[in-house]
């Protein structure tokens, strides 16, 4: 059945009939009300006079219709738009709704990916989950990505974090970073190494004992060496990484009252394995009777593996190395190397975020805080 | 036939343009009004939300886009996003000059859900390389993305099936049949069905080099594919992901 609609039209606010140009035949008041809006998109001439032609259409029906719906009028087709856009925006709602986020700390390492790292991931993590709180992670692909990690640093500020654990890249060239936190009053907890600014109220660390490690380092190496003595290099000096100054100084303390030992090299290190090997065969070299290697760090402990290996010296040095990173533990399944110095890259990563967490709930932060490191020999595998 | 006098058509003429034009005059009560505008709002919400609804399940179809496959014919690959390395599309390949831990080069729609993702993968020094699957959130960095990772891997000689959620966890790794050649084509074969991740790799010749399925805990269940490479360039060729039928 069709229904004969009689258009009347109001154009420049003059009143006309137009009965014979303009009849709409329409099943359903509702298509003409859409038929409506489609004129006022397709229909030529600019918006503001189509929105008049339209708003000024009048449609007399032959029955009285059960919407009763004889006029659309401006008010309508706002009703209309106003419909529409409240639809929409019902509709979008649960794609667009902000979903509530648990607070975030954020745990920027020197990397990622390592066995370290990922061992205090998973010890940061725990503390966050048990506080309720959520753990950004992520880091520069290379330990001396400084660039990256002030990056990532100013996304962890821009993401509103309530507080930054850091495993600095270079504590030197972080500072103006890191002291943005301390302005800003987000507490940061350094861990791999010393604070590169002084410790307070603001800023703490969660490090290894490096006396310790040097310690550990020496006694096993003079077990290693036996009542003779013998030659000892120190590999992986990295002025960009304090711990690893830290370590030899101490190890050098410690060495000085054994007469029978000599330190013949204190090799510079790298943050990339393939120079760290570079570095360690320059040394292998230079000292043939090498007895002993200190890797003050993991990737210089990396470097010297593949060099001993490369020149078949496996049996003849000891090599004591730091840090469980890398492939350094099945190496020493593989005994490549004599023994590792560790600390429990888990619980570190546990208490730096738990001082984290203490001091945004109002209790400060603690004093620095030195974990006791242990030896890690194949027999302990 | 009666004829009508003229006064008398005249008069009733008058009388129905009088009854029109009080008709036109009279406006409708205000409560009839009121209802008549709810019910319009009403209409139109309605349709507009069953609009936007369809539009946005179209959007997110896990069907939308697929078949999908990218031959790396043309120099354009813009619908690619970069998280670290260094890629450029050359003779028909995808190659990753960096050898930066953890580069992801990623595609597709994020809604993709359990589909078959090949492509010809080659590594081009030691380190690990393959596809990801079911990609979201990623970043710039090692791990920094939440998906499924296979590839293979140099140093111990094994196909890798792991997941990443800005983290590692390793579910298998399959030792090969034969050692790992640099810049030699493998094909790679990754089958996602709900958690079960299926891998086959191939040599040039279709001879099985290596072959690994595993059933990952709380695994991600969409996303888009990528190609990564870890301490390795590679080369990448003839992707192609196809919608995993219920049946396999």
């Amino acid at each position: 059945m069709t229904h004969v609609a009689v258009v009347q039209m109001n154009h420049r606010g003059e009143s006309w009939r137009h009965n014979s140009r303009h009849i709409v035949h329409l099943h359903y008041e509702a298509l003409t009300i859409w038929a409506s809006v489609a004129k006022l998109f397709l229909s030529r001439g600019s918006y503001r006079t189509r929105l008049r032609m339209i708003s000024g259409v009048q449609i007399r029906l032959p029955w009285r219709s059960p919407l009763a719906i004889s006029t659309i009028s401006s008010r309508s087709l706002l009703v209309l738009f106003l419909g529409t856009i409240c639809g929409f925006g019902v509709g979008v709602f649960p794609e667009v709704a902000p979903r509530s986020r648990p607070p975030e700390i954020a745990f920027i390492p020197r990397t990622s990916g390592t066995s370290l790292s990922e061992h205090m991931h998973h010890g940061a993590d725990r503390a966050a989950r048990e506080a309720g709180f959520r753990l950004y992670w992520n880091a520069p692909s290379r330990e001396d990505d400084v660039d990256r990690q002030i990056s990532l640093m100013s996304s962890a500020l821009g993401n509103n974090t309530k507080g930054l654990i850091l495993g600095p890249t270079n504590g030197a060239a972080l500072t103006t970073k890191i002291n943005e936190f301390i302005d800003r009053r987000i507490p940061v907890v350094v861990v791999q190494t010393d604070t590169p600014i002084p410790a307070g109220r603001y800023i703490t660390s969660v490090t290894p004992d490096q006396d310790a490690v040097a310690r550990l380092a020496v006694t096993r190496i003079l077990h290693a060496l036996g009542n003779g003595g013998g030659q000892v290099a120190i590999l992986g000096l990295d002025r960009t990484a304090p711990e690893t100054l830290e370590r030899s100084q101490s190890f050098l303390r410690y060495m000085s009252g054994h007469q029978e030992v000599q330190v013949v090299a204190q090799q510079r290190g790298s943050s990339l394995a393939p120079e760290a090997e570079q570095n360690a065969g320059e040394v292998l070299d230079a000292f043939p009777h090498l007895n002993a290697i200190f890797g003050v760090s993991s990737t210089a402990t990396v470097g010297a593996i593949e060099a001993i290996q490369r020149r078949g010296l496996g049996h003849s040095i000891a090599l004591v190395g730091c840090d469980d990173d890398f492939f350094l533990v099945s190496d020493l399944r593989a005994g490549r190397l004599d023994s590792l110095v560790i600390t429990d890259n888990d619980q570190a990563g546990y208490l730096a975020a738990k001082s984290l967490l203490e001091a945004i709930g109002g209790r400060g932060l603690p004093k620095p805080l030195h974990l006791e490191p242990r030896l890690l020999t194949r027999g302990d595998l | 036939m009666d004829q009508v006098s003229y006064p008398q058509l005249e008069a009733e003429q008058a009388v129905r343009a009088r009854a029109e034009s009080t008709a036109d005059q009279l406006e409708p009560p205000v409560i009839h009004r009121l209802g008549k505008q709810v019910l319009l709002f009403a209409l139109a919400a309605a349709v507009s939300f069953c609009v936007t609804r369809a539009l946005i399940a179209f959007m997110h179809s896990p069907d939308r886009g697929l078949p999908y496959a990218d031959h790396f014919a043309t120099g354009d690959n813009t619908e690619w996003s970069a998280y670290g390395g260094n890629w450029k599309v050359e003779s028909g390949n995808m190659v990753n000059e960096s050898n930066e831990r953890g580069a992801k080069l990623v595609a597709g729609s994020p809604y993709w859900t359990n589909y078959i993702v090949e492509a010809d993968v080659a590594l081009r020094s030691l380190g690990d390389a393959g596809l990801i699957a079911r990609v979201s959130d990623a970043e710039q960095g090692v791990d920094a993305y939440s998906g499924i990772y296979v590839g293979l891997r140099m140093r111990d000689q094994v196909l890798v099936i792991g997941r990443a959620d800005h983290d590692w966890q390793e579910d298998r790794d399959e030792s090969l049949s034969s050692p790992i050649v640099p810049n030699t084509w493998y094909h790679f074969q990754i089958k996602l069905n709900g958690c079960t991740v299926s891998a086959i790799v191939r040599r040039e010749d279709s001879s099985e080099m290596g072959r690994a399925e595993t059933t990952i805990d709380s695994c991600p269940l969409r996303g888009k594919i990528g190609l990564r490479s870890y301490d390795s360039g590679g080369i990448w060729r003839h992707i192609s992901v196809t919608r995993l039928a219920a049946s396999h």
